[in-house]
């Protein structure tokens, strides 16, 4: 998990501040895959990537669990972490009640 | 920005993914049937009355006799594809209700496709039925249009992965054994040339690192499935996977009519032909109809020389065996350079080397178990045993089924290509894509025909 804000440095493409891929047991609770913006639904992704199940598949092993950040506008994997991770509302809710 | 407040739904990895995957569906499918012919064969039965296909016919009264007799054959198979591919698909979240008209629609379409293809005139007017799917396919989503609700059963990757388990089953593991290395190494060199150049060409165009990695894995691995991994891997922006989606696409169904046509004019062998189709072809249901094609012209009237088996079993070893299981050893050395390399910061940053198993083409699996079981079951048999009773009884029925699943893809291809609807590629990625296709032709068919042309051409002898 993040520890801190991860600016961008001289190898850092613009709009891609902040992304970091991660694999400790703490950052799994809170990695993209997690996240209100992550999106990564077969059907989704087919409808996003126009084409993409003429020669290939939304359900194919290979995607892995990629899906769409609509935070960054950016492709990437279930398990990348990042500074602007959000809960799902529901999350956000039962947190609260709770 | 999608700023939606619903809870997230995202699907996360674990033991879902025996059951979430289409890779895995396609395994399971297969093996059953493979399983299913086996036990069949044992008991003195076969899977030959629900293999049903057209018998190869040259008068009109000949083909409708054939048909009418074997109605409640085709409604028998039909009932069986669609429980198999219809509890698949609604398990992958298809709906049955647009699942079944539209897998009608593909197995009647397919049916009239296969009928034509036993025409005995069919070769000579090149009515090869995986190109007359392909474009059927195309001539109706293009030119007539379809409701989009009728995609749910059009599943390309699905039928494709089906029938190459099955095509495992007609596979001996010896011969896997036996060429597979010269596969690996032939796919190798083409895949790494192909996609250095792209990635350097689209480099000095003044392409983002992350885009040049995406076409260029598209160009050198396994098209639009390898792209997409890769762009997962580096992060990609989501403008990106579309830029080479619609690359891949348009390379490929260039290649899938032209290909078989180049080979038969520079009179290649089928075994040959399909190790270049193999190296060269971008996308495995692509490819798999090019190759295909091309097998069936092997022979009188066409006159190449070797088998259509030889056509097909060199595809596949070049392109499952040699390009589609690096796919996960791709994504995960590009993310270790994204990481490195192309996106520094000040915390450490680590790639997950379990990527190479999540991303592995599961479907290969299966085509591995298939060609297993069938060499164990056929263990003992003398030649003229296997000729006389394990190939009729055991491998003919499954060969048949798999010849089904490749029409339903063929078709779906071309029903799923709407061209209009492709992203714009840009020209610089064109040009950078276009180099590496061009590399990718000239060593592809450098190395099938002069450096490992004897060893395509004797395939299986």
């Amino acid at each position: 998990m993040s520890s801190g804000n991860i600016g961008p440095t001289s190898d850092t493409e613009p709009g891609r501040e902040g992304i970091e891929p991660g694999s400790d047991a703490a950052a799994r609770k809170r990695c993209c895959g997690q996240c209100r913006h992550f999106e990564n639904d077969p059907a989704a992704i087919e409808a996003a990537f126009r084409g993409l199940s003429a020669m290939s598949s939304g359900a194919a092993s290979v995607r892995a669990h990629d899906g769409l950040c609509h935070r960054h506008d950016l492709y990437l994997s279930f398990h990348d972490i990042c500074d602007d991770f959000q809960a799902p509302a529901r999350s956000l809710a039962s947190t609260r009640a709770g | 920005m999608h700023d939606s407040a619903a809870p997230s739904s995202n699907q996360s990895p674990g033991w879902k993914e025996f059951w979430l995957k289409e890779d895995w569906w396609a395994v399971w499918i297969g093996l059953a049937l493979v399983l299913a012919a086996y036990w069949l064969f044992l008991s003195g039965g076969s899977l030959d009355w629900i293999a049903v296909a057209p018998k190869k016919w040259s008068t009109m009264e000949q083909m409708g006799a054939d048909f009418a007799a074997k109605i409640p054959r085709y409604l028998a198979q039909l009932g069986l594809f669609l429980a198999v591919f219809g509890a698949g698909a609604a398990v992958l979240g298809h709906k049955p209700r647009a699942f079944v008209p539209s897998f009608l629609l593909v197995y009647v379409l397919s049916l009239l496709i296969n009928i034509a293809g036993a025409w005995d005139k069919a070769s000579v007017y090149t009515l090869e039925p995986p190109l007359l799917a392909l474009l059927l396919g195309l001539v109706i989503s293009n030119l007539i249009g379809l409701p989009r609700w009728l995609d749910a059963g059009f599943r390309v990757e699905f039928y494709v992965k089906t029938g190459i388990v099955l095509l495992g089953a007609g596979l001996p593991f010896s011969l896997i054994l036996w060429a597979g290395p010269v596969a690996i190494l032939q796919a190798s060199v083409v895949s790494i040339a192909t996609f250095l150049t792209i990635f350097f060409v689209g480099r000095k165009l003044g392409l983002e690192r992350t885009l040049c990695a995406t076409l260029g894995a598209g160009g050198a691995v396994c098209g639009v499935s390898a792209a997409i991994a890769v762009a997962g891997a580096v992060r990609a922006r989501k403008e990106h996977p579309p830029i080479a989606i619609t690359l891949v696409v348009l390379y490929a169904i260039v290649l899938v009519f032209s290909l078989p046509l180049a080979a038969r004019a520079l009179h290649l062998s089928a075994g040959v032909g399909g190790a270049w189709i193999g190296t060269s072809e971008f996308a495995d249901a692509a490819g798999l109809a090019a190759a295909q094609s091309y097998g069936g012209l092997a022979g009188a009237p066409a006159g190449i020389a070797g088998t259509a088996d030889q056509a097909i079993n060199a595809y596949t070893l070049i392109k499952v065996v040699g390009r589609d299981v690096w796919i996960g050893i791709w994504a995960f050395v590009l993310s270790v350079i994204s990481i490195t390399l192309w996106e520094k910061s000040a915390t450490g940053r680590k790639a997950d080397g379990a990527q190479i198993w999540w991303r592995f083409p599961k479907f290969v699996v299966g085509f591995f178990l298939a060609s297993l079981l069938i060499t164990f079951a056929i263990r003992g048999y003398t030649l003229a045993d296997y000729n006389k009773l394990v190939k009729p009884g055991l491998v003919a029925p499954l060969v048949a089924l798999r010849t089904w699943a490749f029409t339903f893809c063929f078709l779906s291809i071309g029903l799923t290509t709407r061209l209009r609807e492709l992203s714009s590629s840009g020209v610089r990625p064109f040009w950078a894509f276009t180099a590496g296709a061009v590399v990718n032709l000239i060593l592809g068919y450098v190395l099938s025909v002069y450096v490992f042309g004897q060893h395509w051409s004797n395939l299986g002898h």
